[in-house]
C-alpha cells in the first residue's frame, strides 16, 4: 500500500483528484492512454521524495501528468491514429472508447506543451498566470504555446 | 475572428474530454515505473559533481588569480569558466552599430514517427541570422534560435523558453563559449528530456561551423550554476556527441533541406547501417524513395549522406529519413524535414 502522508492520504487524495486528472490527460495524450498517465503520474508522485513536503499537491500532480505524458507517451496518440486510419473493420475489434477521430487528428499536430496549454485555457478557464503556475513554466512560455497550437489549428477551425 | 478562434478551441476541447475514458482505480501497488529512468542512478554522480563544483568555485578566484593568471590544468580538469572581464568582446555589453545578415542553419526539435526509442530528433532549418559585424556566425544563429518570436516550420516545434537569450559567443579554437543570461539555467521546464533537448538545440546551432568542436556554457560571465531540473553540471564543453546516445533520435539529419541544399547527410545508429528516404510532394504522395547505408550500423552511429533531385523538392512536401524495422519493415523513427516555400530555400521564422 501507498504511504498515508499528510492529512489527506493518498487514496483520498486520488478520489478527489483523479477524474479531473484523465480529464487532463486525454487532452495530452488522448483517449487511449490518459488512464495509463495518471496511474503512473500519481505513483511517480506519491513515491517522490518529495512528496510529503508538497504543499500544492493538485498542482504537483497536474505537473507530474505533463512530465509523464512528455516523457512517455509522446506518439502514442499518432501511432493509436495510424492505426484506426489502417484497420479493417473485420482486423479490430470495436473499440471501447468512442473515438473522435477528426478530433485527435486535430489536436495531434500540437505537441504535448501546447495541447496542455490549450486545455487549461480553453477547458478549465485558467489565466495565463494560473496555467504558467499548473505547467510548471513561465507565463511567457504559456503566450507562445497558445499562440502556437493557434497557428496550427488555425486552418482547421477556421 | 479571436473570439470565434476561442470559441472554436474551447468546442475542440470540449469534445476532447469527452473522449475520456473512465477514472483508473487507485494504484494501490508500488510498482517500477516504465520505462526505467536510468539517469536516476546518475544522481550519486551528479551529487558528488555538485559537490566537486562547490569546492571549486570557492577554490577559483584563488586559482584564477594566483598571480601567473592561468589555470593549471594538473589542478583540475573542469574547463574554466571565461572571466568576466573577458566575455565584453564578445558583444555582452557594447553593441556595435553594423549588424550583419548571413544565413544560419537552426535545430528545431521533432517527435519522430514510429520512434524506436521515444526520444526527440533535431531538424535543421536554413533561415535569416544577424550579428554585430565581426562576430561568429554562431552568434546569428544562436539568436535566431532564441528569437522569442520564433514560429517554428509545420511540424517542427521548439524547447527553448522565451525568455532564454545569449549574450555572447567566443569561438576559441576547438572549443566555443556561449554566455547564456540566467533564465538559461531554469531549463525548458519540462523535464529532463526536455532539458537536454535544449541543450542539444544550443549545441548543435552552436556548431554549426565546426562540429567536432564544444561548447562551454556560461551565465553572464560566470560559471553557471546547476541547470534544468535535475541540476545538469555544465562543468564541461558539450560535443554534440555529449548526450548523442540515450538521449536523442537514432536517426540525425545535420543539413537543412531545400533547393539550394539537396545534399542530405547525417548521423545514425539503424538495423545494418540502412538509412532510407523518401520524397513526398505538397499533397503527401511519395514522389521517390531509396535507401543510403551509414559508414557503420547496428549499435554504431554511422555517417550517412545522400542527393536529392531538386526537381522532386516541392515546396510544402517534405523529406522523411528513417530506417526500416527488421520486426515488420514499418519505417521507424522517421525524421521528416518540411520543404520551405521560399526559392532561396530559407524560413521565415519570425512571419
Amino acid at each position: 500500500m501507498i504511504t498515508v502522508t499528510g492529512v489527506m492520504n493518498n487514496e483520498e487524495l486520488y478520489r478527489l483528484h483523479a477524474t479531473e486528472l484523465t480529464r487532463y490527460a486525454t487532452g495530452l495524450v488522448g483517449p487511449f492512454d490518459a488512464a495509463d498517465v495518471v496511474t503512473d503520474a500519481c505513483l511517480k508522485a506519491f513515491e517522490s521524495r518529495n512528496w510529503h513536503e508538497v504543499s500544492n499537491r493538485r498542482a504537483y500532480l497536474y505537473k507530474t501528468v505533463l512530465s509523464v505524458a512528455n516523457d512517455h507517451h509522446r506518439r502514442s496518440m499518432a501511432r493509436r491514429l495510424r492505426e484506426i486510419r489502417t484497420a479493417t473493420p473485420e482486423s479490430v475489434p470495436a473499440p471501447e472508447i468512442d473515438v473522435d477521430v477528426d478530433v485527435l487528428e486535430a489536436v495531434n499536430r500540437l505537441s504535448v506543451q501546447q495541447r496542455a496549454a490549450v486545455y487549461l485555457t480553453y477547458w478549465e478557464d485558467l489565466t495565463p498566470q494560473h496555467v504558467a503556475e499548473r505547467m510548471g513554466v513561465s507565463v511567457g512560455s504559456v503566450k507562445r504555446h497558445l499562440a502556437r497550437a493557434r497557428k496550427r489549428l488555425g486552418e482547421l477551425l477556421t | 475572428m479571436s473570439e470565434e478562434m476561442d470559441r472554436r478551441m474551447r468546442e475542440l476541447m470540449g469534445r476532447m474530454v469527452e473522449m475520456a475514458p473512465e477514472t483508473p482505480p487507485f494504484p494501490e501497488e508500488t510498482v517500477t515505473l516504465s520505462p526505467a529512468r536510468t539517469r536516476r542512478s546518475m544522481r550519486p554522480v551528479l551529487v558528488f559533481a555538485g559537490a566537486a563544483a562547490a569546492v571549486l568555485l570557492v577554490a577559483l578566484p584563488l586559482i584564477l588569480f594566483r598571480g601567473d593568471g592561468g589555470v593549471d590544468p594538473a589542478v583540475t580538469t573542469v574547463p574554466a569558466p571565461v572571466p568576466t572581464s573577458t566575455v565584453p568582446e564578445t558583444g555582452t555589453t557594447a553593441v556595435p552599430e553594423a549588424q550583419v545578415t548571413m544565413p544560419v542553419v537552426v535545430y528545431l526539435t521533432q517527435e519522430p514517427e514510429n520512434s524506436f526509442r521515444g526520444n526527440p530528433a533535431l531538424v535543421p532549418v536554413a533561415t535569416l541570422g544577424s550579428a554585430p559585424e565581426g562576430q561568429p556566425a554562431s552568434l546569428a544563429a544562436l539568436r535566431a534560435l532564441l528569437d522569442p518570436a520564433l514560429t517554428p516550420p509545420p511540424g517542427l516545434d521548439d524547447t527553448i523558453p522565451d525568455e532564454v537569450a545569449v549574450l555572447g559567443v567566443t569561438e576559441d579554437g576547438d572549443t566555443i563559449t556561449v554566455d547564456m543570461n540566467q533564465a538559461f539555467l531554469a531549463g525548458a521546464g519540462s523535464g529532463f528530456l526536455g532539458d537536454v533537448t535544449m541543450l542539444n538545440q544550443l549545441i548543435y546551432t552552436a556548431t554549426q561551423g565546426n562540429p567536432e568542436v564544444g561548447v562551454i556554457f556560461t551565465v553572464e560571465g560566470q560559471a553557471p550554476g546547476p541547470y534544468g531540473s535535475e541540476g545538469i553540471l555544465l562543468d564541461t564543453a558539450f560535443t554534440r556527441d555529449y548526450y548523442r546516445d540515450e538521449e536523442i533520435n537514432s536517426v540525425i539529419v545535420t543539413t537543412p533541406v531545400g533547393p539550394e541544399s539537396t545534399q542530405v547527410g547525417g548521423l545514425a545508429r539503424v538495423f545494418e547501417a540502412t538509412v532510407a528516404y523518401e520524397i513526398r510532394d505538397a499533397a503527401g504522395e511519395v514522389v521517390e524513395r531509396d535507401f543510403t547505408m551509414a559508414t557503420c550500423g547496428s549499435g554504431c552511429w554511422g555517417e550517412f549522406s545522400f542527393e536529392l533531385d531538386p526537381a522532386l523538392l516541392e515546396p510544402g512536401g517534405e523529406v522523411r529519413v528513417f530506417w526500416n524495422s527488421p520486426e515488420d519493415g514499418e519505417p521507424s523513427d522517421v525524421v521528416t524535414i518540411p520543404i520551405p516555400e521560399d526559392e532561396d530555400g530559407l524560413w521565415d521564422l519570425t512571419p
